[in-house]
């Protein structure tokens, strides 16, 4: 050995735990892909196990959903007001609205669920909210194929066009901004168990403010809550989807730049605020 | 250092490491007087009071190539805590370690995924190491071997015994073939056949490893199988030293505390912790049983 002459040297030596630099723990996440893959598959497959439909809930689930606010808003309130195709609005509204729902509270529980895994091996520990958004991801894509028959389907029906083409790059920037999402709550979660508990709230009132079963000038007796609905990504991500889906329009480059610099900077302040506790996650 | 050999290199350098826990308490009585009022207000409310916990109190050792160092000490002196902090899965409040190599943890506490079958924790947990799925199918076939729990592979997790998940772990823990190594009673559990196989893997892998870290209760273990033992009390360090030494030293004072002769129990530890063990005066070649008195 060519060190025996140096037997007290540590230069070869590197901390067990720790955070490593930004770059170095990216890179790390990457190595790991395929553990955040089966992470990620593992818990769909294991998440309506023990019902009856199994995984048919993916779908039923935002279908009762939409199915419900439809019967009070659209048949009962008449919420949809100059709105031409209401049961489309409100049923991309409800469906794409839940991806992000359902990511929020995947994400805030991913470290809490797993804290076995964290416990018995050293990973980078983002693997677990990218796998919880993964799967979400994932598990949408049936509802997406719902959504659409249930669009062409049901009267006004919404006819395919050439806009929806455009359908996945919107998924895109909002799986993105999931993930920043995801990672701020899965720290904050995490640090404070309570927030779980709280979780709910705010979900709720983020989907009343972001017109998900009603039109946004409903908000506007208020003029400043009509504002801040408004700059809410996740309307203007609704909006889009609903341009794409139902208006056969593409919207303007001014609104697609709005939500892609949103998505890209909740992904970045969310993996850093998520990085900077990295050595938290394993504490009781 | 005891070791008769040249020193090899540092592999594991622990310098200072402190451990709390915030652990819940029902007794107020033991908060500092500034807090108890608050506390037993909290309490009346349902609130739950909790206090800090020093698990381990500036631990500062470094550890060489083919050393098996072994931790001896009573319940919840922080021989596991000190474990998992080498292992990487425990950050210290204070303090740090450094090792050439990521230590692989065998440890007999950690659920993994109880929904899951036994083979897709396999998977799942060798992926956690990091391996390579093509890795993973050629390595699957000797872990579940080595495991040896039969049928059960394919059942879910949760409905394992407690050994027979211990053996699933040991077996993955195992597979990364670790240069470092860390057994937390791993060898206690399993049935017989289980431990002979077990030990043998544990022989091969002393044989390429590098450095051994083995929690133990018994003493014994620790003297037959460790170069070197660190007998840990309340957190902290008491003495390091040869296995045998160490590992006598702290089953006196055990004996000792056990007989409830505590006046020379304390005076054994005094000793220990003054680096100058007592190893006791009746002990000859073969070691000390429980049933021996002191002279």
């Amino acid at each position: 050995m060519p060190r025996r002459a140096h037997p007290d040297s540590t230069d070869h030596l590197s901390p067990v735990s720790g955070r490593p630099p930004f770059r170095e723990y990216l890179s790390q996440l990457v190595e790991r892909r395929h553990f955040i893959g089966m992470q990620a598959w593992s818990q769909s497959t294991t998440q309506h196990r023990g019902m009856l439909l199994g995984n048919v809930w993916l779908v039923l689930a935002p279908a009762l959903d939409g199915l419900i606010y439809f019967m009070i808003f659209g048949l009962i309130l008449r919420a949809g007001g100059a709105i031409e195709n209401f049961f489309g609005y409100l049923v991309i509204g409800v469906f794409l609205f839940t991806y992000t729902s359902r990511t929020i509270n995947s994400s805030a529980t991913s470290i809490h669920n797993n804290r076995g895994l964290i416990r018995a091996f050293t990973f980078p520990r983002a693997v677990l909210p990218v796998a919880a958004t993964l799967r979400e991801t994932f598990a949408m894509l049936p509802v997406l194929v719902t959504l659409i028959v249930l669009l062409v389907a049901v009267p006004p029906h919404a006819l395919p066009t050439a806009a929806w083409v455009l359908l996945p790059v919107v998924f895109l920037v909002h799986a993105v901004f999931n993930q920043g999402i995801g990672f701020l709550l899965a720290r904050i979660a995490t640090a404070l168990p309570d927030a779980r508990q709280l979780i709910p709230y705010l979900l709720r009132l983020w989907f009343y403010g972001s017109a998900v079963m009603f039109a946004v000038d409903r908000f506007d007796s208020v003029p400043w809550i009509g504002q801040l609905v408004r700059i809410n990504p996740m309307y203007q991500l609704l909006t889009i989807y609903r341009s794409l889906l139902l208006d056969a329009t593409i919207p303007p480059i001014g609104q697609w730049v709005t939500v892609t610099l949103w998505a890209l900077g909740a992904l970045v302040v969310g993996a850093l605020f998520f990085w900077r506790a990295e050595v938290s996650y394993g504490r009781e | 250092m005891a070791a008769s050999e040249a020193p090899g290199r540092i592999s594991v350098l622990v310098d200072d490491v402190s451990v709390r826990y915030r652990t819940e308490t029902s007794n107020v009585d033991a908060l500092p007087p500034a807090k108890r009022v608050l506390a037993r207000a909290g309490q009346a409310i349902g609130l739950t009071t909790y206090t800090g916990v020093d698990a381990l109190k500036g631990i500062s050792f470094v550890a060489r190539e083919g050393e098996h160092i072994g931790l001896v000490g009573a319940n919840g002196s922080g021989k596991s805590t000190l474990l998992r902090v080498i292992a990487g899965v425990e950050p210290p409040r204070t303090g740090r370690v450094l090792a050439e190599a990521t230590p692989v943890l065998l440890g007999v506490s950690a659920a993994m995924m109880p929904a899951l079958t036994g083979e897709r924790n396999v998977r799942l947990g060798l992926l956690a190491l990091g391996f390579h799925p093509d890795e993973i199918t050629e390595i699957m076939p000797g872990v579940i071997k080595l495991a040896g729990i039969g049928d059960a592979i394919h059942r879910p997790m949760k409905t394992y015994s407690s050994g027979m998940g211990a053996r699933l772990r040991f077996a993955i823990a195992a597979a990364a073939q670790p240069s470092i190594l860390l057994i937390d009673e791993a060898l206690g559990t399993g049935d017989a056949a289980f431990a002979d196989r077990s030990k043998r893997k544990i022989d091969e892998l002393r044989a390429g490893a590098g450095t051994i870290f083995l929690v133990s209760h018994a003493a014994q273990t620790i003297e037959e199988m460790c170069t070197r033992a660190i007998w840990l009390h309340m957190g902290e360090l008491i003495i390091d030293g040869p296995a045998v030494e160490v590992a006598r030293a702290y089953r006196w004072w055990a004996h000792l505390v056990a007989k409830e002769d505590f006046q020379a129990a304390d005076e054994a530890f005094t000793l220990a912790r003054q680096g100058r063990p007592r190893i006791p005066p009746s002990s000859g070649s073969k070691p000390l049983s429980n049933h021996e008195g002191p002279a």
